[in-house]
């Protein structure tokens, strides 16, 4: 892992704008990740959170603006971050055990693989098939694939949207503990609100392709859902949703 | 358990019983066809002269190597236009317009260029093996999923190992239907080259016992196609089973 002297921030963008055939759907985002720092990024679909998400991995080309990490301009894949995605994307033809150590050159990093696995709780599953798992074990997987790597950031887009509420736990509680203590920067792309909360240190809200909400988050983990606070913080996030989508639709009544 | 294993084999069970039973009671006349037991101990006969195995041989060979030419090249040529397109753009147009002459029709002309020698039917079956395969290695590499390409490049995978942890599993599929087919058309090639020029191999034999009026050679032969056509069926499936035991289709 590349370290980081003070506080520089890891990840810099500076009034970023993206657009796909003239339809612009990110706008002079300016954002700074520091070392440690778990953000969430939130918006409705179709905001442009997935798309910024894949410019930090640098899956897409900015077309305005810049981006640098560790104070380098970033010039095509961004190496220094591991993104999982939605569907988790595990290779069927190889087993849970392969499909963690997809890529892994060194002896050493594959001897990791059991130790990745019993940290995600799928140890006894190493053998098995991707079709064999549940939708939330896959994910799993996949958390572990990203993992091994040591990125120095990671970047989880939507991870848990096809997840029932209760895996949707179970997963919230291993992502924060593995972030706890393997000390990481991550970047959540997430539509619900509550997720958000739970997980990130600074809340981001997505609208339209700008950021309308930048909100720190400073309740001490393990976070409970029950906290006036944590209530607080959601509906603050959701009346700004709502709120936006209050003034943009004033003709709809009870009466029509 | 049991009962399933036994039922595929009823109906045959009962057709070759029933076509004993009508040969001895003389409604099956065996001018028309020889009774099982006839062909059973022709089988026998041609087996101890040695012919039987010999012809087989011949034929099994000529059904492999024709496979092993068409369908290597095939797959060669699938895999170069799937990758590039480039070579897509050169080749496939030509590939597509002489795919659309039936092969079987070049028989005169493969009788002129080649004689009856080898070389006819070694032509015809890797003619015949080779679009089956080329045209699904071809679909297979062109159809793997791109969000697998993209996880492959964040996972950093380049040249030979993106193609052979993702591109190739992903296509195999694909590929090894196209293996089964092309096992289909190298029998049914290989017995019209047989019937109509040859000298030795299943076919031959065929055709020479038809010149003597044995009818039960010449049906021996149509079943000894069945199979070993059925035969290299199975194969295939049990690559399929083998290589593709990922696939939810093959899990239990």
């Amino acid at each position: 892992m590349a370290m980081v002297q003070g506080n520089e921030p890891i990840l810099k963008l500076s009034n970023i704008g993206k657009s796909f055939d003239h339809k612009e759907v990110l706008k002079k985002i300016d954002l700074q990740v520091n070392q440690g720092d778990f953000i969430a990024v939130v918006g409705k679909s179709g905001c442009g959170k997935s798309t910024l998400l894949r410019i930090l991995a640098g899956l897409e080309q900015i077309s305005l603006g810049s981006i640098t990490v560790n104070g380098q301009e970033l010039n095509g894949r961004n190496k220094m971050a591991k993104i999982m995605f939605q569907d988790g994307r595990l290779l069927p033809w190889k087993k849970v055990y392969d499909n963690v150590g997809l890529g892994l050159k060194l002896e050493s990093q594959k001897q990791q693989i059991p130790i990745i696995l019993e940290q995600v709780g799928l140890s006894d599953r190493s053998q098995a098939w991707p079709s064999e798992l549940s939708g939330g074990q896959q994910q799993r997987v996949a958390l572990a694939r990203a993992l091994i790597h040591e990125p120095q950031l990671l970047l989880l887009d939507e991870p848990l949207g096809a997840l029932d509420a209760l895996t949707r736990i179970e997963m919230h509680e291993l992502i924060e503990n593995l972030w706890r203590e393997k000390q990481l920067t991550a970047i959540l792309v997430t539509h619900d609100v509550e997720e958000a909360v739970a997980l990130a240190n600074r809340v981001i809200l997505i609208e339209d392709g700008e950021i309308v909400l930048d909100l720190p988050n400073r309740l001490p983990y393990p976070r409970q859902r029950d906290n006036p606070i944590f209530s607080k913080l959601v509906s603050q996030i959701l009346n700004k949703i709502l709120g936006d989508r209050r003034k943009s639709t004033p003709d709809l009544t009870l009466t029509n | 358990m049991k009962s399933k294993r036994i039922l595929p084999w009823i109906i045959p069970i009962v057709l070759i019983g029933s076509w004993q039973l009508f040969s001895s009671l003389g409604i099956l006349s065996s001018r028309v066809l020889p009774n099982p037991i006839d062909i059973f101990t022709a089988a026998m006969e041609l087996a101890k002269s040695g012919q039987l195995g010999s012809h087989v041989w011949i034929s099994t060979k000529r059904a492999f190597w024709g496979f092993i030419v068409g369908g290597g090249i095939g797959f060669i040529l699938g895999l170069v236009n799937g990758l590039s397109k480039t070579s897509e753009s050169l080749l496939d147009s030509s590939i597509q317009m002489i795919r659309n002459i039936p092969h079987l029709a070049l028989i005169p002309i493969v009788i002129l260029w080649f004689g009856i020698e080898e070389e006819a039917k070694l032509f015809l079956v890797a003619l015949g093996t080779f679009f089956p395969i080329y045209l699904n290695t071809f679909h297979g590499i062109r159809s793997v999923d791109k969000s697998l390409i993209e996880m492959a490049n964040v996972y950093e995978l380049k040249g030979f190992s993106l193609f052979w942890h993702i591109i190739f599993p992903a296509s195999l599929p694909s590929i090894l239907v196209g293996v089964r087919f092309a096992l289909g058309i190298t029998w049914v090639t290989l017995i019209v080259a047989e019937t109509i020029a040859s000298n030795s191999g299943i076919g031959y034999m065929a055709m020479n016992a038809r010149e003597f009026m044995q009818l039960d050679v010449v049906v021996l032969s149509i079943i000894l196609y069945a199979l070993l056509g059925k035969l290299s069926d199975v194969a295939a499936k049990v690559a399929e089973r083998r290589f593709l035991k990922w696939h939810p289709s093959h899990q239990k």
